[in-house]
């Protein structure tokens, strides 16, 4: 069963990137990313963000067994993504608003909240609770199976494994170094128009 | 300043002219009759009319223009009529979206193509006008578009751009200006392509098309039926007279070009690898900045000038204003990986017989200095950029026409 886990994440996770890089891609692109250890930090947070998802979830839907089917439904579903995005949206925004030198006492303010390495952890998580296609593939088979708390998590684990493979190619964004300072400005721009986005069209407007 | 003899020779005027008549010009007039007959023929003859001036003149811009904004004006009335004619109505509902019966936009590539890919399901195989615009065959042309020009589609080619490139052109001063140096304008762009590429990635929907699109107002649009539909259309009508009318009108920028299309932006990036690119002979320059105050889309700053670059930054759409503009006549065509902006493969010869006597040594000067003209940079620039701008829009052209003269005989502007 595990060994499926790892293959359901292999062959699923261009989805899981889908879902996962328009958030982590422009993060990454607006951080002062001067080596590759910085890089290799948020990286690192963001999947450890999505694993504790992943294994919180793993580990409810194995407990709960077949009774997780009562919860899982589309007006759930869209709640709890709702929510996500709202989160998401709002520290994409607190992220793109500290980088403009405004000079008001908003920037100033979000300046001082904001800590990248803690919304890489966050963005991680919440990325994680977003219930894609092969989320659902993989909740689905973790409360059919009733093999409990633990075996849920494992499952969840080695999904996360398979998944994880597409997002090597990020390990190398700091070796782009041509244009930089035009790449950053426009990915910093872009989270703004991002968190906007996510947090009034995916958040809000799922949640009412 | 305009230069009468940045221009071509009459002959080479002639021959291009004659070429450009019998790949585009003679198809809108061959395989039509009646009253599309006569506006294939009317729309033949302003069109290679406009490219004959062009080349003879040198200027580039004013006739560039006048070619766009006619591209851009004709192509919307004979679009809604189509939209009515076959649909009842302009506005799409998602039912008819879901039946992919709207057309393929260009501009939407930037947003649904890896989403396409990655979910193994185009959402654009087409019904009206006649399948022409589907996914593939617009991503076909684009590709074609792309490796012979560039980023010369947004100025040459894409019918849409014409709105906000003739608002700039009206008001003869900057009411309202922009500093040169004001990148996050001049990249803005970028900016809108990562944030389409992303949520469209995040939503599995064109979400240029839902929510920014200024042109669904001059074609089809979400009919309002609750707050989020609201929304859009505000959106909508918001973007389309800010971004493509007053911003354009009171900055003399391509606003909406430089700051909304996504798909701008994307070729901004794939254009580098077009054949033909702008080069400015920095010999000849004499740092007089008015290529930079005429440039329409902040693609010429002091520091490209002052660092002597040779070159606009990557957001030039390669309209010709500077070529047009240099007093110096420093700014040119070429092609890429070249210094040379002429071609000079016949120099010799022309010069060998123009100084000889008789009339067959005459006649030969003349086609050699033709043959060295019609292979330089810039009149083969010129000649693919208006051969596709015309086969892009022409179609529309004549068909509006048509729709009008049907108008003043029959009363109707449909014509089904």
């Amino acid at each position: 069963m595990l060994k499926e886990a790892l293959l359901l994440g292999l062959s699923t996770g261009t989805y899981c990137a889908m879902f996962c890089a328009p958030v982590l891609l422009p993060f990454l692109f607006s951080e002062e990313l001067n080596s590759g250890k910085k890089n290799f930090k948020y990286i690192i947070l963001f999947l450890a963000g999505r694993l504790v998802g992943y294994i919180a979830i793993g580990g409810i839907l194995g407990a709960l067994g077949a009774y997780a089917l009562g919860y899982i439904d589309p007006v759930f579903e869209r709640k709890v993504s709702g929510a996500a995005f709202l989160v998401i949206g709002i520290i994409m925004l607190a992220a793109g608003i500290k980088f403009q030198n405004a000079g008001g006492r908003m920037c100033a303010a979000v300046s001082r909240m904001y800590k990248p390495a803690g919304a890489a952890l966050v963005l991680g998580l919440l990325t994680g609770l977003n219930l894609c296609p092969p989320f659902f593939a993989a909740a689905s088979r973790v409360f059919i199976s009733d093999g409990g708390a633990l075996q849920g998590v494992l499952y969840f684990v080695f999904f996360f494994i398979g998944t994880s493979v597409y997002f090597l190619p990020l390990f190398g964004v700091h070796l782009i170094k041509k244009n930089m300072q035009y790449v950053r400005m426009v990915s910093r721009l872009a989270m703004i128009l991002l968190g906007v986005y996510f947090a009034l069209v995916l958040g809000i407007g799922r949640l009412v | 300043m305009i230069t009468k003899n940045r221009g071509f020779s009459l002959p080479t005027v002639i021959f291009l002219s004659l070429l450009m008549f019998m790949n585009t010009g003679l198809f809108l007039i061959a395989r039509n009759q009646g009253l599309k007959l006569v506006s294939g023929a009317l729309i033949t003859a302003v069109l290679i009319g406009i490219f004959a001036a062009m080349m003879y003149t040198g200027n580039i811009s004013r006739y560039r223009r006048i070619f766009f904004a006619m591209a851009a004006f004709l192509f919307f009335p004979s679009f809604i009529a189509l939209l009515i004619e076959q649909r009842g109505t302009m506005t799409i509902c998602a039912d008819t979206a879901i039946k992919s019966e709207n057309p393929m936009c260009h501009i939407t590539f930037a947003g649904i193509t890896i989403p396409s890919l990655l979910n193994q399901a185009v959402t654009y195989p087409v019904k009206i006008s006649n399948y022409f615009a589907s996914f593939y065959s617009m991503l076909i042309i684009w590709i074609v578009a792309t490796l012979a020009f560039g980023r010369g589609w947004c100025s040459w080619v894409c019918f849409y751009g014409g709105w906000d490139d003739t608002f700039s052109r009206l008001s003869k001063k900057e009411r309202i200006k922009i500093s040169s140096k004001n990148d996050k304008i001049r990249y803005f762009g970028f900016t809108m392509l990562i944030f389409i590429m992303c949520a469209s990635l995040v939503t599995m929907t064109s979400v240029y098309c839902e929510w920014i699109c200024p042109w669904k107002t001059i074609t089809e649009f979400t009919p309002v039926t609750g707050i989020a539909s609201m929304i859009m259309f505000t959106v909508m009508i918001f973007t389309f007279f800010g971004f493509a009318i007053v911003l354009p009108f009171f900055t003399r920028k391509r606003f909406q070009c430089m700051t909304l299309c996504p798909f701008g932006a994307l070729q901004s990036l794939v254009g580098k690898i077009g054949f033909y690119k702008v080069r400015i002979d920095t010999d000849k320059c004499t740092k007089c900045m008015k290529c930079v105050r005429v440039c329409p889309t902040m693609s010429l700053n002091e520091e490209c000038i002052n660092e002597k670059r040779g070159k606009p930054l990557i957001t030039c759409t390669m309209c010709g204003e500077c070529i047009s503009e240099c007093p110096s006549k420093a700014i040119d065509y070429s092609f890429r990986g070249t210094k040379k902006c002429g071609a000079g493969i016949f120099e010799s010869l022309h010069s060998r017989f123009a100084s000889r006597d008789g009339i067959l040594s005459r006649i030969a000067a003349v086609i050699f200095r033709s043959c060295d003209e019609i292979l330089s940079p810039r009149a083969l620039f010129i000649f693919a950029a208006f051969t596709f701008g015309m086969i892009m829009s022409s179609g529309f052209g004549v068909s509006t026409v048509e729709r009008l003269m049907n108008l003043f005989i029959n009363g109707t502007f449909l014509l089904k």
